[in-house]
């Protein structure tokens, strides 16, 4: 392979930084929008991007816990959507809004 | 994408399209498995409840698409995750050490030969099915929350209703 082509090969490091990445944008998914529906869908966007880190340092490592803990992070996800869609249904059926903004009942 | 556009119907769509390229990075990474259930679980499940949720909330009224944030605050969360990316960033550059650690056996060569759905499932159902079983009683817990969170609400406004129609 000529060495022009080096920086084009896919390395473990690439997958991390790509996690890194996604999980940036999701972070500031959460931070900029105020849509509850929204800010969940970033909350998945972070749950892969640790997803993805944990199967390379997993390959990496030549081993399966990586692959069994996302397995369990993903089951944990899937409830964690249904309970958190619920949730959402009933605060617009109370409160006729999604806008985290504005449910504020809790504040002092 | 998901972030940028307003109407979460669209940005719903482009997470479907963010978990399939995930799952090929997956495959990439020799553990078809996880595609596969990647595939399923949130480009199947997940995403297919979210769809319905926002389908179910925009009948009722228009209040879902975006307004816009204040350009401050979009300014502060982006400068925020910037630190975080550097942060992360030199954290993972700096923690060579690892490459000392003892390596296990499932290697390349290893999922070669016996295939890394075999290797998966022997692990998940030997060493890892304690967990397992706490996994699948959680969700049976969630599905049961769902259903006493839903009929809790609908159930009051029956009573409301009853009442109502009680005092007429």
């Amino acid at each position: 392979m000529p060495e022009s082509l080096h920086i084009f090969q896919i390395t473990e490091t690439h997958y991390i930084v790509l996690s890194v990445i996604l999980f940036c944008i999701g972070t500031a998914g959460v931070l900029i929008r105020r849509n509850a529906l929204v800010i969940f869908l970033c909350i998945e966007i972070m749950l892969n991007a640790v997803n993805l880190a944990l199967v390379t340092f997993s390959r990496h490592m030549d081993q399966n816990r990586g692959e069994v803990f996302v397995f369990f992070v993903m089951a944990v996800a899937a409830a964690e959507s249904a309970i958190g869609l619920s949730l959402l249904i009933v605060l617009h059926r109370q409160k006729k809004t999604v806008d985290v903004d504005e449910i504020n009942t809790l504040k002092g | 994408m998901v972030v940028i556009i307003r109407n979460p119907l669209y940005s719903a769509a482009m997470l479907v399209l963010t978990f399939f390229s995930l799952a090929g990075i997956y495959v990439l990474l020799n553990s078809e498995i996880i595609a596969v259930l990647q595939v399923f679980v949130y480009a199947g499940a997940i995403m297919v409840l979210v769809t319905f949720v926002i389908m179910l909330l925009n009948l009722r009224s228009g209040a879902l698409i975006n307004k816009p944030t204040h350009i401050i605050r979009s300014v502060v969360a982006v400068i925020f995750s910037f630190l975080l990316f550097i942060c992360l960033i030199s954290i993972f550059v700096s923690g060579n050490q690892v490459e000392n650690a003892p390596k296990g056996v499932i290697t390349a060569a290893a999922i070669e030969s016996e295939g890394s759905f075999q290797l998966f499932s022997r692990a998940l159902f030997s060493e890892y099915l304690l967990p397992f079983e706490l996994v699948s009683l959680l969700l049976t817990v969630a599905v049961i929350g769902v259903v006493v969170l839903i009929r809790g609400i609908s159930g009051a406004e029956e009573n409301k209703q009853a009442k109502k129609g009680q005092g007429r």
